[in-house]
């Protein structure tokens, strides 16, 4: 059996040439489902590792941007003996980077982490109307709607989405966490979501208080940083 | 007063806040960008196709809110001369009042090697095919001409609207265009060859390649700039030469260290060698490098920063002279006293001794990012607050 410690460790070190190795002996073991279910919680305890290694300030975007592509790669190596597992799953994420907005480096990495953590995400990519974000919370009932904008003007289609969720009678159904360079308490309050953050990893921080907490509240939107205080005004 | 004392007033109230001098006000930097064609009556479109409209827009822009110098006028974005070669990179969205760029991304870490051997070639026949479709059709040859007669027709408004601004306005240019850019090599390889990902992946996979391609794009590009510093600065000209960082936001502190204040030490060391000043515009944040600079000499540089908190840039960093500050946020939504209550605060906490030139907080491009009578009631405000 592959040392999952190992794996994990060359997840969190970066070392795609140890992580791929180890990946590929797994998949030519022809292990069984239990075992694949286990390596896939390794893959995503390095990938949790990356992310507190970014908030003390060891990692950087560029780590991220490569643990992301590491884990991208990593899954595909994994496709031929994980379609039948089922994986734990802490809840559901419709995310995309809102319309009139291309940009999707912060998005793709909150994705990533997301994964990791145990959120099944449905990512509707970039320029997403606010219509799109409606017809998906319909079909799918996430826990959370995130979603993200590099450019000061997506944060009018940021309101304008959580208008229209407003308006099909999905807000009070759903926590709306806004994320981007920009984003503030202020911008937060004005678009109307129930938190915000500048870093892919204190986002999913927030996710997971949010699914994992006692009790959910959803109520009138206060905005919140990752340890569920509301922030102060500017 | 006379007209030619206003031009040199301004320009020694630069260089005097540069060198930590105390002044009797604050001199302010224009950092709008699109944002200045929503205020006024044309679209996007109509301004950026037409050198006379976006005349009117930065002259009417100047004659509203008369800052001392600005960071654009009109010329960031020269759509006519990249769609006349097939590249579409700027996408304009008049309805949504957008432009947004693609990620530039023009070849494979596989040819590395081929940029470092010889860059000059490699750019004209590998990078710019792929960037400009219309050099890879049969008429490419025509194209190429249009493309120049266009590059000519956005040179001509260029030094038109830059003329203007000095002889009518009296305003000076705010760098020095002709030899005055140094563009870091890593920030060529960020905004033009690789992309934001590409060179993530580049600096763990390719590290000694990308090294290799920053030391000849150094010399072919920023040495002839460096060398350029030796020479009289421009009497009409604020600081002698210019820079942007934003490659500069994936990376660590250690990295930044290998891979980007090489070139840029060199660079200053040669500002301070030469008593010349470099402005600096630092998109995303700069202060988790503040170690680097803590030993540049007062005087050489000046730094725009963005998402830095720029209260705490001046307690790190007591010898560089900081421009902006003034939030997006707040013009766009705030109300005229809450503006001018930030922007009184900005002066009296680090512009009182010199230091500090006042400035927005971002490139302003968005109808939200400000409002006309917030920017009317700052400008104001700081023009005639001494502190």
């Amino acid at each position: 059996m592959i040392d999952l410690k190992e794996l994990t460790q060359a997840i969190s070190d970066l070392n795609e040439e140890k992580a791929f190795q180890i990946l590929q002996e797994f998949v030519a073991q022809h292990p069984s489902q239990e075992d694949v279910r286990k390596i896939i919680a390794a893959c995503q305890q390095g990938m949790i590792f990356v992310g507190e290694m970014f908030d003390s300030d060891d990692y950087f975007v560029a780590d991220l941007i490569f643990a992301g592509e590491l884990m991208s790669r990593a899954v595909e190596i994994l496709k031929p003996v994980i379609y039948r597992t089922n994986t734990k799953n802490i809840g559901t994420i419709v995310l995309g980077t809102v319309e009139g907005d291309m940009h999707d480096i912060g998005k793709n990495i909150f994705k990533c982490m997301a994964e990791a953590a145990g959120f099944a995400v449905h990512d509707l990519g970039v320029d997403v109307e606010p219509q799109k974000f409606v017809l998906k919370v319909k079909e799918v009932e996430p826990q959370i709607v995130a979603m993200s904008a590099v450019l000061t003007v997506a944060q009018r289609a940021m309101k304008n989405t959580v208008e229209a969720l407003k308006k099909a009678g999905l807000r009070d159904k759903v926590k709306i966490i806004i994320g981007g360079n920009h984003i503030t308490e202020y911008s937060c309050e004005r678009i109307g979501a129930d938190a915000f953050t500048t870093t892919a990893s204190e986002g999913v921080s927030i996710c997971e208080k949010w699914v994992l907490g006692a009790s959910l509240h959803f109520a009138a939107p206060a905005c919140l940083n990752k340890d569920g205080k509301s922030l102060q005004s500017l | 007063m006379t007209e030619q004392n206003l031009l040199q007033e301004r320009i020694q109230l630069f260089h005097d806040t540069a060198e930590f001098k105390k002044t009797k006000r604050i001199p302010q930097i224009s950092n709008f960008f699109t944002w200045k064609i929503l205020d006024s009556e044309f679209t996007l479109s109509e301004a950026l196709f037409d050198y006379n409209k976006m005349e009117k827009v930065v002259c009417d822009f100047h004659e509203r809110y008369n800052f001392d110098a600005y960071t654009d006028l009109g010329t960031r974005n020269p759509v006519r001369v990249t769609n006349a070669l097939g590249g579409y990179h700027y996408v304009i969205d008049d309805e949504k009042e957008v432009i947004n760029i693609d990620d530039q991304v023009y070849f494979e870490p596989e040819e590395y090697p081929e940029l470092i051997e010889n860059p000059i070639k490699f750019i004209w026949t590998k990078v710019l095919p792929r960037k400009y479709k219309k050099l890879r059709e049969k008429d490419a040859l025509n194209s190429f001409k249009i493309a120049t007669y266009e590059f000519l027709a956005y040179s001509e408004y260029n030094q038109r609207i830059i003329e203007k601004f000095v002889k009518e306005y009296q305003v000076p240019t705010l760098m020095n265009m002709q030899g005055g850019v140094l563009l870091h090599p890593l920030e060529m390889l960020f905004n033009f060859f690789r992309g934001i990902k590409g060179l993530s992946l580049d600096l763990r996979r390719h590290k000694s390649q990308v090294l290799e391609a920053i030391a000849v794009l150094e010399k072919m590009f920023v040495e002839p700039a460096l060398a350029a510093l030796d020479n009289p600065g421009s009497p009409t000209t604020v600081f002698d030469a210019y820079t942007a960082f934003l490659a500069h936001s994936i990376l660590s502190p250690k990295q930044f260290g290998e891979f980007y204040w090489p070139t840029l030490k060199r660079i200053i060391d040669k500002l301070v060698a030469t008593g010349k000043k470099m402005y600096i515009f630092s998109e995303n944040t700069m202060l988790q490098f503040y170690e680097y600079f803590q030993d540049v000499p007062k005087g050489h540089l000046i730094i725009h920063v963005e998402l830095d908190d720029i209260f705490e840039a001046r307690k790190k960093l007591p010898n560089i002279c900081f421009a902006g500050g003034m939030p997006a946020d707040l013009l766009g939504y705030a109300d005229e006293q809450t503006c001018i209550d930030y922007a009184k605060k900005l002066i009296d906490e680090i512009g009182r001794d010199g230091g500090y030139i006042f400035s927005q907080n971002k490139m302003m491009s968005f109808r939200n990012d400000c409002k006309r009578e917030n920017l009317l009631a700052v400008t104001n405000f700081v023009h005639n607050y001494n502190g």
